[in-house]
């Protein structure tokens, strides 16, 4: 069954949730004129829309630790990519399958697969698609794609390189003054190596000195660069939030005279909308409490005990926060699009249960996709693709 | 007025200002956290810092570019990593200034 409404809020994300390769490909068509820059080999991915939402498996449980996956969604048509498509939960087997499908070949040009499978794993790393986490991962995995992909202003990276690097800066420098290693390399090449992570090597003594196991120190390290850059994104979200949360208790007034019973559902899909916003916000607050405070713990206390304990818990920090940022900016998108349609109008009441219908399915339990039963992978009796996401699409 | 001493430089509210820079000499360098009356920056290799007094510029970053106030330094504290340096704040609103910078007062979250 296709949930349409949800559709077209996904289709309406942001960057945390939403990924067009389309879009890209039609720039780096337009501007550079050089079919090679695309970036994947594979014609039907540059025209393809990545999602990221929360993936149940067949024995109904979410990954604790990766909750988010990664949707490949092709639209029948690209430039209606609300009428429908085929779509696949990202893993290697799924991929190799739909590959064959869209090709309609059992024979796999090996280098176009594993080269594109590369590229889908990069993105498939990450909980979100924000533009600097994206192009970090990129960074780290030593892949070079044209900077239209990543859609970051020279300003706004800037900005955000400027913020992180503030953040790592005194990191480094708390973390070495502890340590007895020997520290050749100045402290800005290291804050750099950090941001980056391309040369683990480089960066071990500060493994070291904050006594990371050295087989996940790049993956903790890199979640902990990720929970720094969310702070950014949430405090950007928060004046949105409050504003939603403020007009659901004072203005969601409908211009229809309700029955009783209209009013009772209105009122208690308001309480589950606010009620749920509030919690998971709150929840928000106090990782990033507890991520200040150990920050500061080290950086003006030489605490490095409580930092190394954080860090054994930011992988898993990191992709919540990234999943419930995606829920936050998929509910403001959601509601600035109400308000445009409302063009300064009371909504009746059928066009605020709508709109709270599709906040209770984006707050509630997760948007989530089934992820497919192997054995009917291919979709072959059913006609392609289109159902491996049926829960969502 | 002079640089106050170490413990009560310890106890005034530290910043992370982002795009801050400091010349110590002529020579710039990163700010890794500033105070209302201190600053601490990473030791770059050709810093000399064999007097006790400096030429300091702070520079600020605003939307017009940057702002700079020149100030007259004297070291705290130096280690093999960064350098401490006291000095008059330069302006009445100083303190506000720095800390309309600050990473954690800029992405700083409160309950609804």
């Amino acid at each position: 069954m296709m949930d349409r409404d949800v559709l077209q809020i996904f289709l309406r994300s942001g960057p945390a949730r939403k990924y067009d390769v389309g879009h890209f490909s039609k720039r780096v068509a337009t501007e550079t004129a050089e079919p090679e820059n695309l970036l994947f080999k594979t014609h039907f991915l540059n025209y393809a829309i990545l999602f990221k939402s929360v993936v149940i498996d067949q024995s109904y449980t979410i990954s604790d630790s990766k909750p988010i996956s990664t949707i490949i969604y092709s639209p029948y048509d690209y430039a209606k990519p609300g009428d429908g498509g085929e779509s696949f939960v990202f893993c290697e087997e799924n991929f190799r399958r739909f590959y064959q499908y869209k090709l309609r070949s059992e024979t796999v040009d090996i280098s176009s697969f594993s080269y594109d499978l590369d590229v889908l794993a990069i993105f498939n790393s990450v909980p979100t698609f924000s533009p600097i986490i994206i192009e970090l991962a990129f960074t780290r995995a030593n892949f070079r794609p044209s900077n239209i992909y990543f859609d970051l202003t020279p300003e706004l990276r800037v900005k955000l390189n400027s913020h992180m690097k503030a953040r790592i800066r005194p990191l480094i420098v708390a973390a070495y003054e502890q340590s007895s290693c020997d520290i050749e390399r100045a402290v800005e090449e290291m804050t750099s190596k950090l941001l980056y992570l391309q040369d683990s090597a480089s960066v071990m003594p500060l493994i070291e000195a904050l006594r990371l196991a050295p087989d996940t120190a790049l993956e903790v390290l890199s979640s902990w660069i990720g929970i720094t850059y969310f702070e950014y994104e949430y405090a950007a979200l928060q004046p949105q939030l409050r504003a939603l949360s403020e007009w659901i208790t004072k203005n969601a007034k409908t211009k229809d005279s309700l029955r009783p019973n209209e009013s009772e559902y209105l009122a208690t899909l308001s309480r589950f909308v606010r009620g749920k916003m509030k919690e998971e916000w709150a929840r928000v607050v106090e990782l990033s409490k507890t991520y200040r405070e150990t920050y500061h713990a080290l950086v003006f206390k030489g605490d490095i005990r409580r930092f190394s304990e954080f860090l054994y818990s930011c992988r898993h920090v990191y992709w919540d926060l990234g999943e419930t940022l995606g829920r936050f900016e998929q509910t403001t998108i959601a509601w600035r699009l109400f308000e445009r349609q409302l063009m300064g109008q009371k909504p009746s009441y059928r066009a605020v249960i709508s709109f709270y219908t599709v906040l209770r399915k984006l707050l509630g339990a997760p948007p989530a996709a089934t992820a497919p039963d192997p054995e009917d992978a291919l979709g072959e009796n059913r006609g392609g693709f289109s159902t491996l996401t049926a829960d969502l699409f | 007025m002079r640089p106050p001493p170490l413990p009560e430089r310890r106890k005034e509210e530290r910043y992370l200002a982002p795009g801050m820079v400091v010349h110590c000499d002529g020579e710039a360098c990163a700010v890794i956290d500033v105070s209302r009356s201190a600053v601490r920056f990473v030791r770059s290799q050709g810093l000399m810092l064999s007097r006790e007094m400096h030429e300091l510029v702070l520079e600020l970053p605003c939307t017009a570019g940057v702002v700079s106030y020149p100030v007259r330094g004297m070291i705290i504290r130096s280690t093999q990593l960064c350098v401490v340096m006291g000095y008059d704040p330069p302006t009445e609103d100083w303190e506000q200034q720095i800390k309309a910078l600050d990473t954690a007062e800029l992405t700083a979250l409160t309950d609804f």
